[in-house]
């Protein structure tokens, strides 16, 4: 049978040459990136190589980028080593739990958190932000695109807010690296997080640009290893892993959203030739990353008749998976609960051809017909 | 998955005998889904964090997938929790609060282990489901019967006399056959993790089999309302004090806090009055009993019909004469029956093969 794997917001398959350097190093650099001697220096000479690489993709100095255990990782090291009293900071309703737990836990230690509901489109609006902003902000945490509506927000003009009222901004990039290009010279972001498994690279591996300057209290502490924040042996091969995967995702990446996007218009044209009924709740969103409502179809059942064809999707973001509820995200968004519990995420990238669209869109038809029967 | 075999769903437990059924059904020739219903989660009150129960522990749950992932079948979690809650749970709570002892492991299997799983068929492109029930569906003149499973022991035919029998054609039992001890053999002979892990036969949703704290906890208001009250014996006359009357069923000796030379037993619950009547272990003792809510398996043309009536789960079976009025059956014992309470299911056998059943009225 088939197999269609369009759950890559969920995840991304390992680049097959990432997966070869990786057992490459695996197998030949086992030194510890602290000794002093030829073992270790080749292990340091690994990771300090993939921090350039990381650095050139989204524009940013190799200083300013520690490595961290994932993207959750990531977003607690910046917001926890940012937040070191009682502050005001300013976030979305939708944020990863990883944000949006952290944030949580701080308000219950007395921060106070405001939390802005996304628009119709799916975006935090910059000037509500604005409004919001009082003399104890100390943060804006804003996701750079949403991971189950694939919306993207206006991050050039939060980060010129943040700019001028002196307000640090961290902004959750993990759905977003690879997806579109970013270039930190042109944003004034403080803090962002990535994870490599999000972009062809291995998981169990994230990265945190800390721009020059912000200064983070460390919530691990032991050796002084990625400037103190993120301490214990470094994961050579997991590192080495992100620095390829981010440099051969972002060389290409004005291509693959091309080619991406002529995957997307095919598909809804096959969906309109099918006569199937759809809502696609986003116009303005991440290249491939469709959140997609078929009215009077339960989403659950939808993804496991799918599964069944080898069509792999999701329903809500992974993160949230095993649950017929209907989305918060979804609901924030607008979308009213019948139709959020219709609308699924389908999420397609450069692994695709339209082999692979066609089949999704025969299939979809095939059991949108049945389970209507 | 292709779809040259009959494709079979198999609700899976977690325990040994789904996970059996599972291996049964794939030597049969069928290709199998392995399903696992999520029907409840209980909260820690201090943490609010969802804890494990029977039903659908994370244990339960990882434990069917394990078989699944072993066995090459696909394995997925189905939540019906808002279905058991208003179908099953608000039923239980409801008994409970007239004064009635219920079964909701009964209502469970015929609302959502049949209908809702057989409705689930069409988004698995499914032909037919199975469960690891100890009981036999057999094919008798293009009549599908409902059998004792052939491990007397085990039997739970009785748990599935509310399933309607329209869904027995769609259904294999493929434990029907087997006795507990062939089970688990084959559950070694698989390697399965769970080969020693019993079904479990506490309700799923009340944690500690404490269904007095579930009520508490799950109808608060009510049960804030149902204060102490008499307790009376059969000519009337105080005898003692009750603690509430959801907190006692018929036939319940311990806890009355009575003290005669002869135990004294819970006879009937008066939930209006807020009474309990008890008496002696022979005035527990009756002749006939009204049942209602009945489902038919077969058709039985001729009434006053004569057949095996089994009035708790456990038990072996009395010979009764089943007369109907109206939309009950009046049930008449050959020998009094002691302690037929009202809320629990009776299922009515020939030999082997369910004819019906219903609740038992008063």
């Amino acid at each position: 049978m088939k197999k269609v794997y369009c759950d890559i917001s969920a995840t991304t398959p390992i680049n097959i040459d990432v997966a070869k350097l990786m057992l490459d190093i695996q197998k030949n650099i086992f030194g510890n990136p602290s000794s002093v001697h030829k073992y270790g220096q080749e292990a340091h000479a690994v990771i300090e190589k993939a921090r350039i690489q990381v650095a050139n993709a989204i524009g940013c100095h190799q200083e300013e980028i520690i490595f961290t255990g994932c993207g959750s990782e990531s977003n607690n090291i910046a917001i926890k080593g940012i937040i070191k009293s009682k502050s005001h900071i300013i976030s979305s309703s939708y944020e990863h739990p990883s944000v949006m737990n952290v944030l949580k836990s701080l308000e219950q230690k007395g921060s106070s958190i405001t939390f802005i509901k996304p628009d119709k489109a799916g975006q935090i609006n910059p000037d509500l932000i604005e409004k919001k902003i009082t003399k104890k902000t100390k943060l804006i945490s804003v996701m750079f695109a949403n991971n189950e509506l694939g919306s993207i927000n206006n991050i050039l003009k939060i980060s010129k807010i943040a700019k001028a009222k002196g307000i640090i901004l961290h902004v959750d990039a993990v759905q977003c690296v690879g997806k579109l290009p970013i270039n930190l010279n042109e944003l004034d972001i403080d803090l962002m997080s990535l994870s490599a498994h999000k972009f062809y690279g291995p998981k169990g591996i994230g990265a945190l640009f800390i721009r020059k300057g912000i200064d983070l209290n460390p919530i691990l502490d032991g050796g002084g290893q990625e400037l103190n924040l993120r301490p214990g042996t470094e994961n050579i091969a997991g590192i080495a892993g992100l620095g390829l995967a981010i440099k051969k995702t972002c060389q290409n990446i004005d291509e693959n959203i091309k080619y991406t996007k002529k995957l997307e218009n095919r598909f809804i044209n096959k969906l309109n030739k099918y006569n199937i009924d759809y809502i696609l709740h986003i116009e303005d969103r991440l290249p491939g990353v469709l959140a997609i409502g078929f009215p009077g179809i339960d989403g659950q059942s939808l993804l496991i008749a799918l599964d069944l064809k080898g069509i792999a999707i999701s329903f809500g973001s992974a993160c949230s998976s095993g649950t017929t509820k209907a989305s918060k995200i979804l609901l924030d968004a607008g979308i009213n609960e019948r139709l959020a519990k219709s609308t699924l995420r389908i999420s397609f990238g450069k692994i695709h051809n339209y082999d692979d669209i066609d089949y999704v869109a025969a299939e979809l038809a095939n059991i949108i017909n049945r389970i209507n029967k | 998955m292709s779809k040259n075999k009959k494709r079979v769903l198999v609700a899976m437990s977690g325990g040994v005998d789904s996970s059996v059924a599972l291996i049964k059904i794939l030597e049969q020739g069928y290709e199998a889904i392995g399903v696992t219903l999520k029907l409840w989660e209980n909260k820690d009150k201090k943490t609010n964090k969802v804890i494990d129960s029977d039903c659908n522990s994370v244990d339960a749950i990882n434990g069917a997938k394990l078989v699944c992932d072993r066995l090459g079948v696909h394995h997925y979690t189905l939540d019906f929790i808002d279905l058991f809650r208003s179908q099953v749970v608000n039923d239980f709570s409801n008994e409970y609060f007239s004064g009635r002892t219920p079964n909701p492991c009964i209502r469970c299997n015929s609302i959502v282990k049949w209908d809702a799983l057989i409705n689930q068929m069409k988004v698995f492109d499914a032909d037919m489901i199975a469960t690891g029930h100890y009981a036999r569906i057999k094919k008798n003149k293009n009549q599908y019967e409902l059998c004792k499973g052939l491990d007397y022991s085990k039997d739970q035919s009785y748990m599935l006399w509310q399933i309607d029998k329209k869904h027995l054609k769609k259904t294999i039992l493929p434990l029907g056959e087997l006795t507990k001890k062939e089970v688990r053999k084959i559950a070694l002979e698989h390697n399965l993790e769970n080969a020693d892990r019993d079904e479990s036969m506490d309700l799923c949703f009340v944690v500690d089999n404490d269904y007095k704290q579930f009520l508490h906890e799950f109808i608060p208001e009510k049960v804030k309302n149902i204060k102490d009250g008499e307790i009376i014996n059969e000519e009337g006359e105080a005898v003692g004090v009750h603690t509430g009357y959801t907190n006692y069923t018929i036939g319940q000796r311990r806890g009355l806090g009575l003290s005669f030379p002869e135990p004294r037993y819970v006879k009937k619950i008066l939930p209006l009055e807020n009474k309990l009547i008890v008496s002696k272990k022979t005035g527990l003792l009756s002749n006939k009993a009204y049942v209602k809510n009945l489902n038919w398996m077969k058709k039985i043309d001729n009434f006053p019909f004569k057949c095996k009536a089994r009035i708790r789960y456990n038990s072996m079976g009395a010979d009764v004469t089943l007369i109907t009025k109206n939309d009950e059956i009046i049930c008449e014992f050959d020998e009094p029956q002691l302690a037929v309470t009202p809320g629990q299911s009776m299922v009515f056998y020939a030999n082997d093969v369910i004819v019906g059943g219903g609740i038992i009225d008063k």
